[in-house]
Order: C-alpha cells, then structure tokens, then sequence
C-alpha cells in the first residue's frame, strides 16, 4: 500500500515535470537526444542523415507537444516520432539507405573505453566491445523492421504492446521479428574471435 | 517445485525470456534452474554491450554535434523558416544576427528580447564595424558555409533536396536543408 502510494505521488510528479520538460526544447534536448540519435543512427546506418533526422524529431516533437497525453514516457513517444521519420525518408530514399551504410559502416570500435570504468572494468571493456560490434553486424542481416523492433527492444527497452502501438504492427508480427533478430544475433555472438 | 523436473529452456525459450515473454511453466523453470538462469544472463551479454557502446558512441557523437543546428532548429521553430532559409546568404545574415544573442528558448520573452538587441547590430554592420568585428563576421561566416556545405555534400542529401524542393509536403522533414 505504501508503494502503491508513492508510485502515484512519482507519477503525478512525473506527469508535471514532463508538461515543463516538452515546454524547454534546450533541456528535451539535452535530455533526449544522445538515446534518440542512438536509435536513429542504428535503424538507418548513416551517420549524417540520422542528425538530420533527430534535429526533425526534436521539431517535430516540440510543435507538437500538445499531443503528449502522457501514456507513454518521453523517450518512447520520441522514438516513434523517429521511426515514422525514418519511414517517410526511406521512402523517398528507396530504401537505399542501409546498403549505403554498409560501405561506410558506423565506427564504434573504441566506444567501448568510453564507458565509465565504474560500470566496466578494463578486463570485461574488450569482450564488451566485441559483442557490441557482433550484435552491430548481425544487424545488418536484418530487414528495416526486424531491425526497428530489435532496437526498441533491445536499445529503448519498450514493452511489447508499446512497440507493436509504435509501429502499427499486430502484436504477433512484431513478436516474429524480435524472435528472426535475435536468431541473427545469436549465430553472430555465437561466432569466437 | 514441478519446474526442476522441467526439461532445460529452448533457445527459443531463452528469447521469450528476452522479449519478456516467457510462458508461465517455463518461467517457473527458470526461477528455480541455475543453468537456464546462466544461459539466460549469457544472451542478454551481447544485447546489453551493444545497448552500453552504442550509447558511449552516441553521447560522444552528440556531445560534438554542431550547436548551431540547434539554433537553426529553434530558428525554424519561430515559425519564419521559410523566410530565413531561402537562400544561403539570407541564411547566414539571419545567423549572425541571431546567434550572438543566443536565440536558446523559442518563447516570446527571449524572441521579443534577441529582436530588439539585433537592431543595433545590425546597423553597426551596415556603418563603420572594426577590423575585430569583421574578422570574426568573417570567421562564423566561413564556419557556417562549412557547415551548410558539410550537410549537401552526400549524394542522398543533393537528392533529398530536390524532392523536397519539388514537393515541399515534409516541409518539417527537410528544414537543415531547405
Ligand atoms: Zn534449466
């Protein structure tokens, strides 16, 4: 009872601060956008166009802030923002997006000495990386939407049901997608260096 | 205790775990099974170095984006995008004007406020500005031609723009470029 309480004292504290927090674009930036240039940036595997991108979303988010209802956090309703811009501009890109990106594929090879040393020690930073350079290539056999729900999933840590409401696809299909990619995923991490 | 009796998860069980949706019997098994647990955190290793890196990458690669697209963006927030970008040299005057008085909030105050200082700056480039001034007018200039410049020299960029300046139906899709 007294959790139940103080869940609902943090989510009306929650639901204010979040009302002042679209109202600041400077701090919903801030805020927001390394995880949302994250999400762009892997759905789409160019660099350049995933800025373009989140700067549209942050716009896009901000004039239509009004529309917030609040049933959702920040960041989810922010990547689904993004994911519709990412479909509008692989439309007009016929999707030629991704096999672009694999010509000059994202760096992350030494992101790994970038994460606090609280959280990885030096011992666990070289398998760390390796992983994450796995799972980014078994990304890369994915389709657009295999890849989009893994990283809703994976990346933001959205609930199922949000994902499918995100993209508007039935709750099965998307459970289809995440079971394909983490296939992929599991044959690559699989893989011994 | 009927889950210890239970056969080992599947890999695709373990996903179910992974996804959060695991069937009640099999989780059962899994709470009380130390190798399912096991395989379960060794799968999760790779997703969750990924989701660890990336982030690293991210912060790093926003940290050094460019402020001014921010400004841009604010700019075009005031609703006069149309207007300031026409063309790159109106472009570049709406940003020298604009940034030295950090057009950070889109809200009226601070709009109201960047207004009425711009005007004298504005006149102090149309009369005598000093060498200072000119040098570094001269230097944003250059910086924000290398930035425009920066953001049409991709292929997919050139093309973007000429769809855009056919259509001009995602108007809020194609603002960095337009
Ligand atoms: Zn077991």
């Amino acid at each position: 009872m007294q959790l139940a309480l103080e869940a609902t004292m943090q989510s009306v504290q929650g639901a204010e601060r979040t009302g002042s927090e679209l109202d600041d674009i400077d701090a919903l930036v801030r805020t927001y956008r390394p995880r949302l240039l994250r999400f762009v940036t892997f759905s789409i595997g160019d660099q350049d166009m995933a800025e373009s991108i989140t700067q549209d979303c942050f716009l896009k988010a901000y004039n239509g802030r009004a529309n917030f209802r609040g049933d959702c956090s920040v960041n989810t309703w922010l990547t689904s923002i993004a994911v519709n811009l990412i479909r509008d501009q692989q439309r007009l890109q016929k999707f030629r997006f991704w096999r672009q990106a694999r010509a000059t594929a994202i760096d992350i090879t030494d992101a790994a000495s970038f994460l606090p040393s609280a959280e990885c020690s030096p011992e666990n930073r070289m398998l760390v990386q390796e992983k994450a350079q796995q799972v980014q290539t078994s990304l890369l056999a994915l389709s657009e939407k295999q890849r989009t729900v893994f990283l809703m999933r994976f990346i933001e840590e959205m609930e199922l049901s949000e994902i499918a409401a995100a993209t508007n696809m039935p709750l099965n299909t998307v459970k289809t997608h995440l079971h394909r990619a983490l296939k992929s995923v599991r044959a690559q991490a699989g893989k011994t260096i | 205790m009927t889950g210890a009796t239970m056969n080992h998860l599947t890999d695709e069980q373990i996903d179910d775990a992974l996804l959060g949706d695991l069937a009640a019997e099999a989780a059962g098994h899994l709470a009380s099974c130390a190798v399912c647990q096991q395989q379960l955190i060794a799968a999760r290793m790779p997703l969750e170095s990924f989701k660890a890196v990336t982030l690293a990458w991210s912060e790093r690669r926003s940290a050094t984006m460019p402020a001014s697209l921010q400004e841009r963006m604010l700019h075009n927030a005031s609703g006069s995008r149309r207007r300031a970008w026409g063309t790159a040299a109106v472009a570049v005057l709406a940003l020298m004007v604009a940034l030295p008085f950090g057009m950070h909030h889109a809200n009226g105050v601070r709009e109201q406020s960047s207004t009425q200082a711009a005007a004298p700056i504005a006149q102090s480039l149309q009369t005598e500005a000093s060498a200072e001034q000119i040098d570094s007018d001269n230097q944003m200039l250059h910086e924000i031609e290398t930035e425009l410049s920066s953001n049409r020299t991709s292929s997919e960029a050139m093309e973007l723009q000429e769809i855009g300046d056919q259509g001009d139906g995602h108007g809020s899709a194609r603002m960095v470029r337009d």
